[in-house]
């Protein structure tokens, strides 16, 4: 798991040049120049001479790391591939794939969020939240408090005004 | 950090499973050690949810509140509603109107009042939602 770069195929060549990253529990992945610049943070860093050691990531763990190097390597591979097939094709390939990927549980949800809004990868963080939306769908306030562990702060006295605001979501 | 991902039902029992949590009653547990989604990526998940949907959404908390009132404000909706008056043939002073939100896909049937507040709609959501609503004046209706 720690070095997981060679088991995909990749549209770069081996000889590319690679970045380590290190996540939060001190796991290391090597992954190609291409995957890692996906992150605009990453990609910052190397612009401001970072880009020859091992790069931390404090705020991710190994196992959101390697599912989020996943999505990286991916669509590297896919924005290769919209580029020698043409487009309509690869659309369809990504938007099927994405969805199988995104297909996790609230808590794994959850962790890939963080760590897209602070890797900066716009892709991710557009995915993931366009699944918070899609879970959110047709649902009253309740059950979503439920799934997303939010407290409701809301006083008796502010509850009723916005009861009388939507009054009719209680009928 | 140790995260529960491993304990979690296979990718095709996801679905049922989540749907079984919220039927039980049950708080989804590997996310009560986590602290709710604030700030920034808050802000990012509005715009990702269809209008109709905001509703709810924006009576979850406070933090909910400000991050829905600010999208309304901040960021265009990227589709506009589609409105339509339809005029009967038989009798030409009745007219009915719909409304269609492409973000949520979702037609409705909207009967406006003509009380004291004049700028209420009703609307009656023929699929999805069951109820009959009134959305308040503050949402951007095109």
């Amino acid at each position: 798991m720690a070095s997981s770069s060679s088991s995909l195929p990749s549209p770069s060549s081996s000889s590319s040049k690679k970045f380590i990253l290190r996540s939060s529990d001190g796991k290391h992945f090597e992954v190609d120049e291409a995957v890692a610049l996906q992150s605009e943070m990453i990609k910052q860093m190397v612009e401001d001479g970072f880009g020859g050691d091992v790069i931390p990531l404090l705020n991710v763990s190994s196992i959101v790391l390697s599912k989020v190097i996943d999505y990286c390597k991916k669509h590297v591979e896919l924005d290769f591939k919209k580029k020698m097939d043409g487009d309509n094709e690869a659309h369809e390939e990504i938007k099927n794939w994405d969805s199988e990927y995104i297909n996790v549980g609230v808590d794994e949800l959850y962790h890939l969020i963080m760590a897209a809004n602070y890797l900066h990868i716009k892709g991710l963080l557009d995915l993931t939240c366009q699944k918070v939306a899609d879970i959110i769908k047709g649902k009253q306030p309740e059950q979503i408090r439920k799934i997303f562990n939010i407290e409701n702060d809301f006083t008796p006295e502010e509850e009723q005004e916005i009861r009388k605001e939507h009054s009719w979501a209680f009928e | 950090m140790a995260i529960a991902i491993s304990s979690y039902p296979s990718p095709t029992q996801k679905d049922s499973w989540l749907e079984m949590a919220i039927e039980e009653d049950k708080q989804v547990t590997a996310l009560e050690a986590q602290p709710p989604l604030h700030g920034d990526v808050l802000e990012s998940i509005p715009s990702h949810v269809p209008l109709i949907d905001l509703v709810p959404a924006s009576r979850m908390s406070k933090a909910w509140r400000r991050v829905v009132a600010s999208s309304l404000c901040n960021s265009p909706r990227a589709k506009p509603w589609l409105f339509l008056y339809i005029q009967s043939r038989r009798n030409p002073s009745l007219i009915t109107t719909h409304a269609y939100d492409p973000n949520s896909q979702l037609w409705m049937d909207i009967t406006t009042h003509t009380s004291d507040d004049d700028h209420v709609f009703r609307f009656g959501v023929p699929t999805a939602i069951s109820s009959t609503f009134s959305l308040p004046p503050s949402l951007p209706l095109i």
